[in-house]
């Protein structure tokens, strides 16, 4: 597992395409009074493929209309979007979305739900076992393969949408805020789930919104914070992977936090 | 933990029917037969009109006894529901997911939604006599619009609630309609059957009060006609288990055909 | 469908967008729904044919127009136009005159039993739903006399108050009356508890968590309720005058069929359902106003 450096970062950069690309993006949205507010303001970046992004800035800053212009919800006022090489200009599997809120299918069974996506597309139901008894035992839910959601607590939930999302292999998988509200304790098992999954999935890239410092050192290789609707800041995370409490607690997180705590109170 | 939530429930149902019985003794006590009468002679009036009620010989040229008149009822409101249901989801669901349909259609909808059901019955009757469809037409009609007026609601709101993620999937809208938003209106449409049914039976009914050869309506009104109080009232009471019944039944199967649902 | 006592902090736009709404120039496709319901009727006037009778099943448009002069035959004489049965000529001005004193007629009708239907139902549903034991005991009785054909119990009401105004009212009242009884006690059941126990937390009696806190509550279930019963209170009004009374638009109704006269039948429907459609458009926009808080 090699932890990208400034020279590696920019020698992948010339040689694979990236996984997200944004050039000069905006948006602006006009309210009923009539007036226009500048919810993102000309922000460029790039992604490679297999880099974790976490986004961090306060409410309301644009972090959720630049995700949902990548997902390809929203098109933007300028500027370009391009995702493995191709423009965005829908949402489409490509672009795997964890939602914030719950989205998972009632009536379906866990496998169902993680499933399903596949089943849309066609996937041959062996391959699909398959591919459902492979996660399952990632996430740790085995025993509930046919349960109702109805009968998993909030968490559980989680790793099954994060599970469903997966399974369609997405080139780029965005996430909105996906462990709002769950407790501490099942966070750091949460956040265990994922990047295992992640490790499996040979580390596509990561674009996740987040409120929680903690949550992005733990995660992230890159910290974006976003500030006015522009990019305030692009800070690498050089900890060593896996990160336990010592790595996010050590002098040099502490100094990354200092930093990020700084550019939020500028 | 089942039962014991039960027990307070029966014993104050079996409470409530027992004040109910002596509230009505009281007043056919201090009233005449003919406006309040006694619960013994409302048991008799349904038990000897049971099989064949000679009322209806007299008044119509009808025959059969309360229980005869009573299927004719539930039978027609039952297909009346089912009728109406699969109208008014084809019709809501057009509503929710084709935009033409949509934009044509919503505002005589909403229109017809505030149809007193009654207005319509002159129509059936002049249309299609004296046949079933005079008096389950009303049932259907209402059925259908409150089916209609639901799962238009609640398409859009699994709509609100799915669509996004089913876009990231990339399904197409015809799938997402029917994989996504038709299980998701289950739970909904389930509870609006039940309650267009509890409203059929009256609907079916005064249909057949005011113009029906046949079922229970008629025989409310052969007995009220010839002053037979305590034969009209046995006539809604057993109407009224009957219901009960079936939307026990309704309940029960609802529950189960959504038993995912939280 | 749970309300919320406090709405929720707005978000702004460069959170969540909602996504772009379906409904464009609602206005212009709202006018041309009508006009193609009235295509469709002058269609189906001219394709479906009469019945064995001569009588068109589905009366023309023009024919639906000029059977507005049968309402002269409703009005009893007096202010320039005289009663058409014993012989005078029906005129506009009496038709004009038949359609308003009818409509008079059942309006207040409908408006008496509705009005009376709703506070005897709703207080009762509240006094109810203040005691446990209150509840449980009128639970049964009040499901299964929702579960009879309230409207079948015309011939009932007949026998009790023969032909009588009062009869009328009562029946619509009391149809309102349990259905909206039923509605209030379900409503005051389903509310969380949520908000009562965080009332009690302030420090509010239990009398003042019923009025200021369970009651605004459940004010929007009583909304769909109280919308709900509006047609069918109609319905009750239409059928009793249908069976006993000399005037009223369900009378004029009743012996249109009588008559198998769908022309005249079509006008009448129409002009019930333009007044119920009306009372229930002012009664919607009234509650609509009074809930505006909903989430």
């Amino acid at each position: 597992m090699t932890i990208t450096t400034s020279s590696t970062h920019t020698r992948q950069a010339l040689t694979r395409t990236a996984a997200i690309e944004l050039r000069n993006v905006s948006k602006q949205f006009r309210l009923e009074s009539g007036e226009l507010v500048n919810s993102v303001n000309s922000v460029s970046f790039t992604v490679d493929p297999g880099e974790f992004i976490c986004v961090i800035g306060p409410s309301g800053h644009g972090k959720s209309t630049l995700l949902n212009m990548i997902a390809g919800f929203l098109p933007p006022t300028s500027g370009t979007i391009t995702v493995s090489g191709s423009p965005v200009t829908r949402p489409g599997p490509d672009r795997g979305v964890v939602f914030q809120r719950d989205t998972l299918f009632l009536w379906k069974t866990v496998s169902q739900n993680i499933e399903f996506g596949l089943k849309a597309r066609g996937v041959p139901k062996d391959q699909r076992k398959t591919i459902v008894a492979e996660l399952l035992q990632t996430i740790g839910l085995e025993k509930f393969a046919n349960a109702w959601p109805k009968q998993l607590s909030g968490g559980m939930r989680r790793r099954v949408a994060i599970a469903a999302v997966f399974a369609n292999k997405p080139e780029v998988l965005l996430m909105d805020e996906p462990f709002v509200g769950i407790d501490y304790l099942r966070l750091g098992q949460l956040h265990q789930v994922l990047l295992d999954l992640w490790q499996e999935a040979e580390k596509r890239a990561v674009f996740m919104v987040t409120h929680d410092i903690d949550e992005a050192l733990t995660l992230a290789d890159r910290i974006f914070v976003i500030k006015h609707g522009t990019l305030a800041l692009d800070m690498k995370v050089d900890l060593p992977r896996p990160r336990r409490t010592e790595d996010i607690t050590s002098p040099q997180a502490n100094e990354l936090r200092r930093h990020l705590l700084q550019e939020f109170s500028r | 933990m089942r039962i014991r939530a039960f027990g307070p429930a029966v014993a104050g149902g079996i409470v409530g029917v027992l004040a109910i019985a002596a509230v009505w003794t009281m007043l056919s006590a201090t009233n005449t037969a003919a406006r309040f009468p006694s619960i013994p002679s409302i048991f008799d009036a349904i038990v000897d009109n049971f099989q064949s009620a000679p009322i209806l010989s007299y008044s119509t040229f009808g025959t059969g006894g309360v229980w005869s008149n009573t299927l004719w009822t539930a039978q027609n409101v039952l297909i009346g529901v089912a009728t109406g249901l699969v109208i008014g989801f084809a019709t809501g669901l057009a509503l929710a997911r084709i935009e033409w349909f949509h934009r044509l259609g919503r505002l005589p909808i909403a229109i017809l939604g505030t149809v007193p059901v009654l207005a319509l019955l002159p129509f059936l009757t002049l249309w299609f006599g004296n046949s079933a469809l005079s008096t389950n037409g009303l049932v259907i009609f209402f059925t259908a619009i409150t089916v209609a007026s639901t799962v238009q609601s609640s398409a859009a709101a699994a709509e609100v609630k799915y669509a996004d993620y089913a876009a990231t999937l990339g399904l197409s809208t015809n799938r997402t309609t029917g994989s996504i938003i038709l299980p998701a209106l289950l739970p909904s449409t389930i509870g609006v059957v039940r309650a267009a049914t509890a409203f059929g039976w009256g609907f079916q009914c005064i249909a057949e009060v005011m113009g029906g050869s046949q079922g229970a309506g008629r025989l409310i009104r052969s007995f009220s006609d010839a002053t037979q109080t305590a034969g009209a009232i046995g006539v809604l009471i057993v109407i009224g288990i009957v219901a009960v019944l079936c939307d026990a039944l309704i309940g029960l199967a609802g529950r189960w055909i959504v038993r995912w649902n939280e | 469908m749970t309300a919320t006592l406090i709405p929720p902090a707005s978000t702004t736009p460069a959170d969540n967008p909602a996504p772009p709404t379906r409904d464009t120039s609602p206005l212009i496709w709202s006018a041309a729904s009508l006009v193609l319901v009235l295509i469709v009727w002058h269609l189906a006037s001219v394709l479906i044919g009469e019945d064995q009778s001569g009588m068109p099943l589905v009366p023309s448009i023009p024919d639906v127009l000029s059977s507005y002069m049968v309402f002269a035959d409703y009005w009893p004489g007096g202010w320039g136009a005289e009663r058409t049965v014993t012989g005078a000529e029906p005129t506009l001005w009496g038709a004009t005159l038949g359609l308003v004193h009818n409509v008079a007629i059942s309006l207040s009708r409908f408006l008496v039993g509705f009005i009376l239907g709703t506070v005897l139902g709703v207080g009762a549903g509240l006094l109810v739903s203040w005691s446990p034991i209150a509840r449980r005991i009128m639970s049964f009785p009040a499901h299964f006399l929702r579960m009879m054909p309230l409207l079948a119990m015309l011939p009932l009401f007949g026998l009790w108050f023969g032909s009588s105004e009062l009869g009328t009212y009562a029946f619509t009242a009391f149809a309102v009356a349990v259905l909206l009884f039923v509605l209030t006690v379900a409503a005051v059941n389903n509310v969380p508890r949520l908000y009562s126990d965080s009332a009690t937390s302030l420090g509010a009696s239990r009398a003042r968590i019923y009025l200021s806190v369970i009651i605004p509550s459940i004010t929007p279930n009583l909304k769909v309720g109280i919308l709900l019963a509006v047609p069918f209170a109609w319905s009750a009004v239409l059928a009793a005058e249908a069976i006993g009374k000399q005037y009223g638009l369900g009378r004029i109704l009743n012996f249109a069929l009588l008559y198998a006269a769908t022309d005249i039948v079509a006008v009448t429907a129409l002009v019930v359902v333009i007044i119920a459609g009306g009372t229930h458009l002012l009664l919607a926009a009234l509650l609509n106003h009074l809930t505006r808080w909903v989430d």
